[in-house]
């Protein structure tokens, strides 16, 4: 986000598994403050059945610190409703760092909700804090290799792999695995002079196939 | 001026200087160069960072940083004072002063790059302590009032857990009536030094523990534990007098040693023990030193060392309540330092130690030979329990050792060795350094027997102290390809007799593959693949037998270093550790880290800062970490469970004399509601230390 040079607005809409209850959906925002970095703002939904929704409302901040590297911050309202409780609302944050190691390497750094808060204080159900280390080698001029692992302190270890393949300046393929449960993802992406399309498909060994996409629309400044 | 001091060098000196004007001023530029301490924690670092116990690491940072303060002059300084950078090997040191022979002396200490043992890690930490001066070491005159020259030094040191721990309950509480920390939660430290590099030290060290009273009840002198010490060298016959507290390491460690020692690290060749043989103490471990008088003198090839020390000492009494007070029995030995209840204020200084020790070496050439004698007796007799794996522990009032030790070069071998004997069993180890070109290896053989008893030992082993082990070490350096380094060993080695958690005899072996890659200097990659194995009895057993099983234990982890061309500099890790014993489950566990630290040049004000999620299936599969911290409170914490840890360091230097240090760490559970255990429980999720730490220099 500290890299980019024009506002933008994003949307996302994406269905898990073919069942119309998990259906997720983003709306984000963001721009740039010329040298002060970059603000940006999302809602984002998930699960919309009568028994259970969550809604997140996320406020970012990103600067570049240095040449090659940037770092940012999100401050995240949830708002759940469960049949039982009804709503109720909690607040987290996110962390995030990006460095260019050389031409060819990039790391990232990802940390969700640092501080380990509740949901709520009914349930114990503590909103899961997640650390994932990622890092990115463009292998030559249209291939990239990517690897990350999340280490959560909720869920277990997971490992992820992709590639990139950039047919041309406009499109590019993507495929990736991710370990625990064991999900293969295939994406394409599509970019226009000001606008950015990304097709998803993702295939659960059980519980076969989610599908998303997203628009990305870049305004002049 | 060493421009001038080189004039009447050879000319071929004078490229060189062109070198180390133009590199000197990129170094003293350079960001992050704000204290010491900071370049000394990276040494430590290094050496630690496979070190999975803790230990009170401040002696050695002390050593380093008055050297660092007053760095050695490359063309004047022995082999005895690079004895103390404990990151350079026998041979290294020997190259340095092979190299200074053969083109009589340096003119910069860029010069160090052209000596094929040092590799360029070991020029980096060597540099700051090196300094190419025009006045022989040996003919400098000191004067105390000479401002450049001495040295004071205060620091006063305070931490606490914020949390409150069961042991702080309020005392009125019948509950608490039984056991309960006698003084507050907070520790104390303060501690004066006088020297003149090393040739002449005088300080004072003062230390109350967490949970220890001051000045009032059980401690009415204040605090816990004072320390003094006065050193000097070369005075009449002395080389060195050391008065009141201080710390000896003879030989290989097999007889006498009671500095820190390193085992096994990833400083893989580093195997043979050459440290400073008296060196006054100044360090808070409050029972790993000496108290008395030593000196040390040299007649031609002969050097002596003898030393006398008395002090009180705890031990655990038998049956305290019913013990005669003219001569109770002690059943072990307590050397944690601490007293902050009824009990363990009943243990401190329950027992008087007095020691006579000394030490000869012959120097012929390439060839030295060493002879230690030591004597100790207790005031109490040692009554042990008797358990079958504690058959060979010290009983009895009274110890002695002999022990014989050499070292020899030739060409590019090293041999050295030490057989020591306790009047009723030995001791053996002997080793071999070699140097192959650009490979350098180590073999390590050691036989100690179960019975072998040396009070005050510290050497290579793979148990907790020198007895019922035998084994063989073989480890290998070398760079495969230029920027990536590899260091490799193996160690193989049987326990002769029971030891703890194991009820027979065992075998076990252990090996370390470490690989290094820098691109370029600003950036580091690290894979480090460790793999253990041993026997041990198996947990949660419930037959009458023990039934011991094969435990293996595998780590690997990836570390990524990236120092920034600017104030930033950033570190991430990756590590997993998997632990199988027998037929119980299998556990495996995972840490992730990344630190970041960022230096406001123009504040003096350095912020570092670690973010880590730890997810391990219990116990068994632990993590360790290396944790930077304030001066003297090295740690490194063992992380289980599922949770989180961060932390800041703060360091300010408020002046040119004066540097604050602040270090706040919380480690946050997702797994428990109760953090600890007996006193220290905590009744929460969260444990959250605080260090704070003023160093004055003048």
């Amino acid at each position: 986000m500290a890299f980019t040079e024009n506002p933008s607005i994003g949307v996302f809409v994406e269905n898990r598994f073919g069942l119309k209850e998990l259906n997720n959906g983003a709306l984000a925002f963001v721009l740039p403050l010329k040298k002060n970095g970059a603000i940006g703002m999302g809602l984002y939904t998930f699960n919309q059945s009568v028994l259970f929704s969550r809604q997140k409302l996320g406020f970012a901040y990103a600067l570049k610190l240095s040449k090659n590297f940037s770092s940012g911050i999100q401050l995240n309202v949830f708002r759940s409703f469960t049949s039982e409780y009804g709503s109720y609302f909690s607040i987290c944050g996110e962390l995030g760092l990006y460095f260019k190691i050389n031409e060819r390497t990039c790391l990232g750094v990802h940390v969700f909700n640092p501080t380990s808060g509740h949901y709520n204080k009914f349930t114990d159900e503590r909103i899961p804090t997640a650390m994932q280390i990622g890092l990115a080698y463009q292998i030559s001029e249209n291939v990239l290799l990517v690897g990350e692992v999340e280490n959560s302190s909720v869920f277990n270890f997971v490992y992820k792999g992709g590639l990139e393949y950039k047919v041309n300046e406009k499109l590019r393929l993507q495929t990736g695995v991710k370990s625990d449960p064991f999900i293969t993802s295939y994406g394409l992406s599509f970019s226009g002079h000001k606008i950015e399309i990304n097709i998803s498909l993702q295939y659960h060994q059980v519980l076969d196939i989610s599908s998303g996409i997203s628009v990305d629309y870049y305004f002049d400044e | 001026m060493l421009i001038f001091t080189s004039i009447h060098k050879a000319t071929s000196f004078q490229l060189k200087i062109a070198v180390f004007v133009l590199f000197g001023c990129f170094y003293h530029n350079s960001y992050g160069q704000i204290n010491p301490y900071e370049h000394i924690e990276k040494i430590i670092e290094k050496l630690l960072e496979n070190s999975d116990n803790e230990f009170d690491y401040s002696e050695i940072q002390d050593k380093l940083i008055s050297i660092y303060e007053q760095p050695f002059d490359l063309n004047s300084v022995e082999f005895d004072h690079l004895q103390e950078l404990i990151f350079l090997n026998h041979q290294q040191i020997q190259s340095i002063l092979d190299y200074r022979k053969k083109y009589r002396g340096f003119a910069s200490i860029y010069e160090l790059k052209s000596i094929a043992e040092l590799n360029q890690e070991t020029i980096e930490f060597l540099k700051p302590f090196m300094m190419v001066g025009n006045v022989p070491y040996k003919n400098m005159k000191y004067n105390l009032s000479d401002r450049k020259y001495s040295r004071n030094e205060v620091i006063l040191k305070t931490k606490t857990v914020a949390e409150k721990q069961l042991g702080y309950r309020d005392k009125s509480d019948p509950d608490t009536a039984k056991s309960y920390y006698l003084g507050n939660s907070f520790s104390y430290y303060v501690r004066f030094n006088q020297s003149i590099r090393s040739k002449y030290s005088l300080g004072l060290t003062l230390e109350k523990d967490a949970g220890e009273e001051f000045f009032r009840g059980t401690q009415k002198k204040g605090f816990d534990y004072y320390s003094a010490h006065f050193f000097i060298k070369n005075i009449g016959p002395f080389t060195s007098i050391a008065i009141g507290d201080y710390s000896v390491n003879l030989g290989q460690g097999l007889a006498f040693y009671s500095g820190f020692g390193f085992g096994k690290s990833p400083l893989v060749t580093d195997i043979y023990k050459s440290s400073r043989r008296l060196s006054p103490y100044k360090s808070v471990n409050e029972s790993n030193f000496l108290r008395g008088i030593a000196v040390q003198c040299r007649f031609g090839k002969i050097e002596m060392t003898a030393f006398y020390s008395n002090k009180l000492i705890d031990g655990t009494i038998l049956n305290p309540d019913s013990f005669s007070y003219n001569n109770p029995m002690i059943t072990s030995f307590y050397k944690s330092g601490y007293h902050r209840t009824k009990d363990e204020m009943e243990k401190r200084k329950s027992n008087r130690e007095q020691i006579a020790g000394a030490h000869l070496i012959f120097h012929f050439n390439n060839l030295k030979l060493g002879l230690t004698t030591i004597t100790g007796l207790f005031s109490n007799e040692f009554q042990p329990q008797i358990r079958p794996y504690q058959l060979y522990d010290f009983s009895g009032s009274k110890f002695n050792n002999l022990a014989f030790n050499y070292s020899f070069a030739y060409k590019s071998f090293y041999f050295f060795g030490e057989h020591a004997f306790d009047g009723n069993a030995f001791a053996h180890l002997s080793g071999t350094l070699i140097r192959l070109g650009e490979i350098q290896t180590g073999i390590l053989y050691r036989n100690y027997s179960p019975a072998y008893t040396a009070l005050y030992s510290n050497s290579f082993r793979e148990s907790a102290d020198i007895s019922n082990e035998k084994g063989l070490y073989f480890s290998l350096s070398f760079s495969p390809i230029s920027n990536c380094k590899l260091d490799f060993y193996v160690d193989r080695f049987h326990f002769p007799w029971l030891d703890y958690q194991k009820d027979a005899p065992t075998h076990g072996h252990e090996y370390l593959l470490d690989m290094h890659y820098t691109p370029n200097h600003r950036i580091m990659h690290n894979i480090r693949v460790k793999s253990q194995s041993g026997e041990k009895n198996l947990s949660g057993n419930e037959s009458p037998m023990n039934i011991l099983h094969v435990e293996n234990k595998l780590s690997i982890r990836y570390d990524l270093r990236n120092d920034l061309r600017g104030p930033f500099s950033l570190r991430s890790r990756i590590e997993y550790a998997g632990q199988s014993n027998g037929p119980a489950k299998a556990s495996k566990g995972f840490l992730t880290f990344q630190d970041i630290s960022y230096s406001f040049v123009n504040w003096k004000l350095k912020l570092t800062f670690r973010y880590a999620v730890f997810h391990t299936d219990n116990y068994f599969s632990r993590i360790y970490a290396y944790e930077n911290d304030i001066p003297l409170a090295f740690s490194i914490n063992s992380f289980y469970g599922r949770g989180m840890r961060y932390y800041l360091v703060f360091n300010y230097q408020i002046n040119s004399k004066s540097s604050l240090w602040i270090k706040i760490a919380r480690t946050k559970y997702a797994d428990r509601e109760l953090i600890g255990s007996g006193l220290n429980e905590i009744n929460g999720d969260h444990k959250t230390d605080v260090k704070l730490l003023l160093r004055i220099v003048f």
